[in-house]
């Protein structure tokens, strides 16, 4: 059969920062851990196995600038390593403990197996810097990263035009550092656009972004292709709009992939399920149990009853899943080349983490995928938006609407009775830093530091997880912590620098707390002359 | 969601009622304000058990209880309500200070850019981060580096979606003050109100919006979910007095939003541009009707689909704490048992041990320690140590039988 249309798979890897060097182990560093361990990790070694092989595969894939920064930083490396080596021990000791149940045993040795892989990767193939490998699939071409808001701070609710600027601005910055090319594409964080921004997107030399369906659908004038085809804003940014169909097969709660019987139960866990002295050295510190990442059930039915987990059983759903897909897909885009008239583009984004981490036999249906679409089938292409836009030059131009891709397609997901009192704050505290970067235009020493300080410190505030976190009810007393905790910083540096009587101690505590984005320059706030 | 507004609202008309009721000081009215304040307590009582589950900010819910201060019998009796209930809430703003951070006192008396609280006892320091700790010097006076407000004169509106505006308002004392002297002069007459105006496609004066309407609020820091009236329109809001003969003062007037489509758009006219490489040039080209059919085929296709389940799992999959021994449903008793077996011994630290043929490590005093999940039925535990020169060994064979 001859190609009927492209296929462009992207993945959006993001996590809040979250470092606490004052504190020896903090629990809500464990995401970060665990998407290391089951997510980012397991994507390399997918990369590297169908490089190896020879099997062609794209991958458009945001690499947000907290991630990156705490991919780079020397101490969560160092945790991150103790943390895996934790898990080695403990998966050593499950193994023997289970010797004598053989449903659970095989299991034991599959993470026995994975952890010692992991730590293996982490610390001698990439030398602790995961974004080694990042680097290397990015110049073989495999990947295509792209960026994302420099705190993944959700723009359509700053009401400031400066702000958005200094998140892209910042973002661009820091993946030029990070990744040593500047990004030609970004992900908004949670897909949030007003029109305008696309404006901010141009200055900073960025090509292409993302929007949910009815972002293009619902965007002036009418698009012509729907989401089948990239349009440009006025501006003469492209713009990708994600397709339902592919979505909703891995996304749904209802009929997605993940929630076959066969693949494995995130909640059940042995953190909460075993003898409490045994599994004390693995779960948190204060003597909390917290999931270990060792699960040993499958999702088994809306049951109580779970069954034990069998890898092997749920590889093959993977396999057979990766196959439904790629044959909807097929179809999908015979009817929409009839339909269109042209060649289809199917654009099917996912979060990244829910690949390995929340959907544990994500990254292996993936890869059956790739593998499939390159030896069994010719009508599908692969393609990333750069090769896309190269091969597609003339597009319509739209301009989409103000969209995310959140609970019910707007801001309801961020703007909330549990949410809406964050913004008060962050605004007054963006009102005051603009002020001062139009208030300090040559600083000295102390004051530049103070002044950078508190950029890095309104930008930690306005990342979206709080809010959204605060939405959905878990972990919520972290968020609050943390926008107070970074707006009352943000505060006292306006306090300090307006009495020009800077705590050098105290600054230098923060500086060394919150230290994302050493080379930020406040000015970047400024209002434009 | 819908609830809780229902429940705000209702709650904040009612004290609305009750302010206007005390004024006129007729008996009708008179009833109507006793409704009003059960319908209070009752709202009041159902929102502090919903504050307890949700563990939102803390400050959030010490902000809604006080509200219900606001509106909770205080005022009850009390002559010029309005005005007395600002003094109440300047006190209550000082209360909440100290609910939500028990901490040392730091004064605080400076005015400047960053508007500081001109008064009052405010503490914001907090025990356990003792970083956060003010450390200017003695008899020098701080600011509070957490304000739960600001009295900056500022309403800002924000899109929820098509339907629903977000507003929140902070006005200063200057303002306060004068909102206070309005009501009293006019007898209680005159409200404070929030007029939202459809000013879609024009460069609005205050006058010529399209169409308004008005919405009670009291407080003088506050916020609103409005629900407007059509997507894809433009809205401003103003805060004002509204007087009895339909006088409306504004107060603050708000930045100007759009609301987003809802729908797909009836402009059909198609523009088409190439970007080059260069990103620089923009060449736009015209029509392009020849390619395709119409979108409409586009539209019915996609929307045939529900996008709610669609929505991103974002974060809230990662650190989930949703896991526990038994899935326990609330009504049902339940118990678990399940058994391990340690099997532990020593030998000579430099021999080599066997269980079940599985070789194993010692500790480095030669000690050694096994534990097994224990399935039913019988488990032969062979464990047997052979000499560091390969010529001794030792064998011993516990039997453990699991029944049930």
């Amino acid at each position: 059969m001859a190609e009927n249309g492209y296929l462009m798979l992207v993945l959006h890897a993001h996590l809040p920062y979250v470092r606490h060097p004052e504190h020896e182990e903090f629990l809500e560093e464990d995401w970060f851990y665990e998407g290391i361990t089951e997510t980012y990790i397991p994507l390399i070694e997918m990369a590297e196995r169908l490089t190896n092989e020879g099997v062609d595969f794209k991958l458009t894939m945001s690499l947000t600038p907290p991630l990156l920064s705490m991919l780079a930083d020397p101490l969560l490396q160092e945790r991150y390593l103790t943390h895996i080596k934790r898990l080695v021990e403990l998966a050593e000791k499950e193994v023997e403990r289970t010797r004598w149940q053989p449903e659970f045993h095989r299991t034991a040795h599959l993470y026995l197996d994975r952890f010692r892989r992991a730590c293996w990767v982490f610390s001698e193939q990439y030398h602790r810097n995961l974004l080694n490998a990042f680097r290397k699939f990015q110049a073989l071409g495999k990947f295509e990263i792209i960026t994302c808001g420099a705190t993944h701070g959700y723009l359509p609710l700053t009401v400031n035009r400066n702000v958005q600027r200094a998140q892209i601005a910042v973002a661009v910055q820091t993946h030029q550092k990070f990744l040593g090319v500047p990004p030609r594409g970004i992900w908004l964080p949670e897909c949030g656009f007003e029109p305008g921004v696309d404006e901010i997107l141009r200055e900073n030399g960025i090509r292409y972004f993302f929007t949910d369906t009815h972002g293009i659908f619902y965007g002036t004038p009418r698009p012509k292709y729907g989401v089948y085809a990239p349009v440009y804003t006025k501006s003469g940014v492209a713009v990708f709009g994600r397709d339902v169909e592919s979505s909703k097969q891995v996304w749904s709660s209802k009929e997605g992939y993940p929630g076959d019987y066969h693949y494995r139960d995130f909640y059940r866990d042995i953190g909460f399920d075993l003898e409490y002295e045994y599994i004390r050295p693995y779960i948190h510190g204060e003597g909390i149990r917290i999931p270990t990442g060792i699960k040993y059930y499958r999702i088994t039915g809306p049951t109580d009853h779970k069954e034990p987990y069998n890898h092997a059983h749920a590889r093959d759903k993977a396999a057979e899943h990766a196959e439904n897909f790629m044959f909807n897909r097929q179809k999908q885009l015979g009817n929409l080349s009839r339909l269109i008239g042209k060649k289809p583009l199917i654009v099917s984004p996912y979060d990244a983490e829910l690949y390995g981490h929340w959907w544990y036999e994500g990254v292996e249906f993936l890869e059956f995928l790739f593998r499939k679409l390159y030896h069994d089938q010719d009508e599908i292409r692969l393609i990333t938006p750069p090769e896309y836009l190269a091969e597609n030059p003339r597009l319509q131009v739209v301009t989409p609407c103000n969209s995310s891709w959140g609970y019910k397609g707007y801001h309801e997901q961020w703007l909330a009775d549990s949410n809406d009192w964050v913004y008060c704050h962050l605004h007054k505290a963006a009102e005051r830093m603009i002020q001062l970067a139009d208030d300090y235009p040559e600083p000295d020493y102390l004051q530049r530091r103070a002044l950078n300080q508190a950029s890095r410190e309104l930008l930690l505030a306005q990342s979206s997880d709080w809010a959204f976190i605060m939405k959905t009810g878990t972990m919520v007393e972290y968020a609050a912590r943390r926008i107070r905790d970074h707006i009352e910083r943000f505060t006292r540096l306006c306090w300090n620098l307006q009495q020009n009587r800077i705590d050098i101690d105290w600054l230098a505590d923060i500086e060394y707390k919150d230290n994302i984005f050493p080379e930020i320059d406040y000015r970047v706030f400024a209002n434009r002359k | 969601m819908i609830n809780k507004k229902i429940v705000k609202k209702v709650m904040k008309k009612a004290v609305a009622k009750k302010t206007t009721a005390k004024k006129a000081d007729s008996k009708k009215v008179a009833v109507k304000k006793v409704e009003a304040y059960k319908a209070v307590t009752a709202n009041a009582a159902k929102k502090k058990t919903m504050a307890k589950k949700t563990t939102a900010g803390e400050k959030k819910v010490v902000t809604k209880e006080t509200v219900f201060e606001k509106s909770a019998p205080k005022n009850y009796g009390i002559k010029s309500v309005v005005v007395k209930k600002i003094v109440l809430e300047k006190k209550t703003v000082n209360k909440k200070r100290s609910i939500s951070s028990p901490a040392s006192t730091v004064k605080m008396a400076v005015t400047s850019r960053f508007e500081p609280q001109a008064q009052g006892a405010l503490s914001e320091a907090k025990p356990q981060r003792p970083a956060l700790q003010p450390s200017l010097e003695p008899g020098f006076s701080s600011p509070a580096y957490w304000q739960d407000r600001y009295r900056d004169d500022r309403i800002v509106l924000m899109i929820r979606d098509p339907y629903w505006c977000f507003v929140y308002w902070d006005l200063s004392d200057d303002k306060e003050k004068k909102i206070g002297n309005e009501i009293q002069n006019s007898a209680g007459t005159c409200k404070l109100i929030l007029r939202v105006y459809d000013v879609t496609s024009i460069g609005f004066d205050g006058s010529n919006a399209h169409q308004h309407k008005d919405i009670e609020v009291t407080g003088i820091a506050g916020n609103w979910y409005i629900n407007v009236w059509a997507a894809d329109r433009s809205y401003c809001v103003d805060i004002g007095l509204l007087y009895a003969g339909g006088n409306f003062v504004t107060l603050l007037r708000s930045n100007v939003v759009c609301t987003p489509c809802d729908k797909v758009s009836s402009v059909v006219d198609e523009e088409w541009m190439v970007v080059d490489e260069t990103f620089d040039q923009l060449c736009r080209t015209a029509g392009a009707g020849e390619l395709g059919r119409s979108s409409e085929a586009i539209t019915k296709y996609m929307l045939a689909r529900e996008r709610a389940e669609v929505s991103s799992g974002g974060l809230a999959s990662m650190g989930s704490n949703g896991g526990r021994l038994q899935p326990a449903r609330k009504e049902d008793f339940w118990l678990v048992v399940n058994t391990e077996l340690i099997v532990y011994g020593a030998t000579e630290p430099n021999a080599k041990i066997m269980i079940q043929g599985e070789p194993l490590s010692l500790n480095h005093d030669g000690t050694f320690s096994v534990r097994y999940a224990l399935p039913r039925g019988r488990q032969i535990i062979n464990v047997k140590a052979v000499n560091a020169a390969g010529t001794q060994e030792r064998e011993i064979t516990p039997v453990v039988e699991k029944q049930n």
